[in-house]
């Protein structure tokens, strides 16, 4: 018999999946691929990570974390938002030395008494030189790349991310992070991205293909996200197919709406979630989204479902930071509208 | 979103709290006078430790780290105003900070006033991306609606008659639990610019046999008299009141800009 309140406890979408047993390959696997780069490569690799607010962008970066750790590669993840909410290229560089100087040189004395420095008015040309020195170090005593591992960057404005992403190609380690949408799309940005070696697209998995079809290979992807969490028999097949497909094939609105639909049922008395709960679960969110749609969104929306591309119009980005229109397939190949919207767009069309 | 009853709410708000580990979000949007009693009393059902944090304009995460150093911090904190009564620069710290917020591995339920739902969601997308529920405590929210013509659902003064299932904002209605869209925004008269209204104009053919030279067709009326028909209707019209003098003479005059006016 299933265990609903587990599964409600264990379907939190502000938890990325920590462990093996909640983390689940998602079509291409991204980061298995630059973990094997990252393993024979020897000189500094620089990589932004960009997708979709919720997509599992920080399950990503974990899991390579996981990989740099299991071949005992240095390294260091931090967010930058857990420190500041803006951040001055001076502030962040400071951050990352102190990061290091506490993780690795913490008994070097040499260097240990240079750390006083970060908390003085060191300028960031100053503070580079440091990391870049704390950097050598590290590699030189391990023998191996040092990389650095950047999350919630794409919390930051666009403005702040693109400071970051300039001075950052100066420092002789790797840095793997992960970039937010408008930095990626925005031309006022392309020179400062073109520095970079590579950007890895982290899209949505795909529920449906461009032509309309089911996509077998990501509907098996998330429906085994919600059973790695809350267990195989916690929803009947119907209800999860119907959570799944509403979901668009983003991670974190995945795991709210089958966290929703767990707690109708429990509260109903139930032992599974049936088609009803998830019915309900997703006809709420999406009653949720339309009170904020305006006629022009909904215009807008209507050309993406027709295309299935977006161009260069200035609704368009608002519309990706939404989630209300979804990217698939590296590249940015192809957007759809997101599938709890469609029904929305008809309704618009034949009032 | 759908109307429940407060019962119901309240069995999933408890449900909510009480299975949810730490730390977790929620967000409850309220307009009504008894909402906050509602919600502490709510939250007193899953435990008795509950706290209140009135932030109003002020730095929540300081507020919720001078908590913390109590002895015993509360198992529930609900926090009034966190988001609405702060400034826009404040607002993207606090949504960039989101994490922060988590790591204080607290159960933070955030009460904000209905009518800024739309606002605070476009504000703080990471924190709303990560809550673990959004709850209404909500009477209906008319607001806007001089500025839709009625679109699909039915007339508003039909709508108002049936207040307890209808929700309208913006350019939506729900109804009977069904979401649909207003028709498009109202069209102001030309000569004394209030909105016009739909309404029957009466159309006269000074040429017309007299049986049928006055016609009443649906249009767009005003106060001030003024009118207005669309070009198909007052065509039907024309045709109308001279189709026994087209039969006649066989003439097939089209209706001019100035005879589609009423």
């Amino acid at each position: 018999m299933a265990d609903l309140k587990r599964a409600y406890r264990a379907l939190d979408p502000a938890q990325p999946a920590r462990n093996v047993q909640h983390y689940v390959q998602r079509p291409g696997d991204p980061m298995g691929v630059l973990g094997e780069e990252m393993k024979i490569r020897t000189s500094p690799l620089h990589v932004l990570v960009g997708g979709q607010r919720g997509v599992g962008k920080t399950t990503e970066l974990l899991r390579l974390k996981d990989l740099l750790e299991e071949e005992r590669l240095p390294h260091l993840m931090l967010s930058p938002d857990r420190s500041v909410g803006q951040v001055p290229p001076a502030h962040f560089l400071r951050t990352l030395c102190q990061v290091m100087a506490i993780q690795h040189f913490s008994q070097d004395s040499a260097l240990s008494a240079r750390i006083p420095e970060l908390g003085g008015a060191v300028d960031a040309f100053g503070l580079k030189q440091l990391l870049n020195e704390l950097v050598n170090n590290v590699q030189s005593t391990t023998g191996r790349g040092f990389t650095y591992l950047v999350d919630g960057l794409e919390k930051l404005s666009p403005a702040d991310a693109s400071t970051f992403v300039t001075t950052m190609v100066d420092i002789s380690c790797s840095f793997v992070a992960v970039a937010p949408i408008p930095l990626l799309l925005s031309p006022d940005h392309a020179s400062a991205i073109s520095e970079w070696d590579r950007v890895i697209s982290v899209p949505a998995i795909t529920v449906a293909n461009r032509d309309g079809n089911p996509d077998v290979e990501g509907l098996a992807v998330l429906r085994a996200i919600v059973e790695r969490r809350a267990g195989i028999d916690a929803f009947e097949k119907s209800a999860l197919d119907l959570v799944v497909g509403a979901s668009g094939g983003i991670h974190r609105e995945l795991l709210t709406l089958a966290q929703q639909a767990c707690l109708r049922a429990s509260v109903a008395g139930r032992v599974q979630v049936r088609e009803e709960d998830a019915r309900n679960a997703v006809e709420d969110r999406r009653q949720e989204v339309s009170f904020h749609l305006t006629p022009t969104d909904l215009n807008f929306l209507g050309e993406v479902q027709r295309h299935h591309r977006v161009t260069g119009d200035p609704r368009a980005l608002p519309l990706i930071e939404r989630n209300l229109i979804v990217g698939y397939h590296g590249g940015w190949s192809w957007f759809d509208v997101h599938p709890i919207v469609k029904p929305l767009l008809t309704d618009w069309k034949n009032p | 979103m759908r109307r429940v009853s407060d019962e119901q709410l309240a069995e999933y708000l408890t449900f909510a709290l009480g299975e949810a580990d730490k730390p977790s979000m929620f967000v409850i949007f309220q307009n009504r006078l008894e909402s906050l009693p509602w919600i502490m009393s709510t939250c007193h059902q899953v435990t008795r430790s509950v706290g209140f944090v009135d932030v109003r304009g002020g730095d929540l995460e300081s507020m919720l780290l001078a908590e913390q150093q109590m002895s015993r911090p509360p198992e529930i904190d609900v926090v009034a105003g966190a988001f609405s009564t702060i400034p826009a620069d404040a607002r993207y710290a606090l949504n960039a900070g989101r994490d922060r917020l988590l790591d204080l591995g607290r159960k933070l339920i955030f009460v904000e006033p209905a009518i800024a739902e739309a606002e605070l969601r476009r504000d703080f997308p990471d924190i709303f991306s990560v809550v673990r529920g959004v709850f209404h405590h909500t009477s209906p929210i008319y607001e806007h609606d001089d500025r839709f013509d009625t679109g699909g659902a039915c007339r508003l003064s039909t709508i108002a008659s049936r207040l307890p299932p209808v929700v309208t904002r913006g350019s939506a209605i729900v109804h009977g639990g069904k979401v649909h869209f207003k028709a498009p925004s109202v069209i102001l008269c030309p000569r004394c610019g209030k909105a016009l209204e739909r309404g029957k104009a009466t159309i006269f053919f000074e040429y017309a046999p007299r049986e049928s030279s006055r016609q009443a067709v649906d249009g767009w009326v005003c106060s001030c008299g003024e009118s207005y028909v669309p070009g198909p209707k007052a065509r039907a019209a024309y045709i109308r009141a001279f189709s026994q003098e087209e039969r006649t003479d066989g003439s097939e005059n089209e209706p001019s800009e100035e005879q589609g006016r009423a």
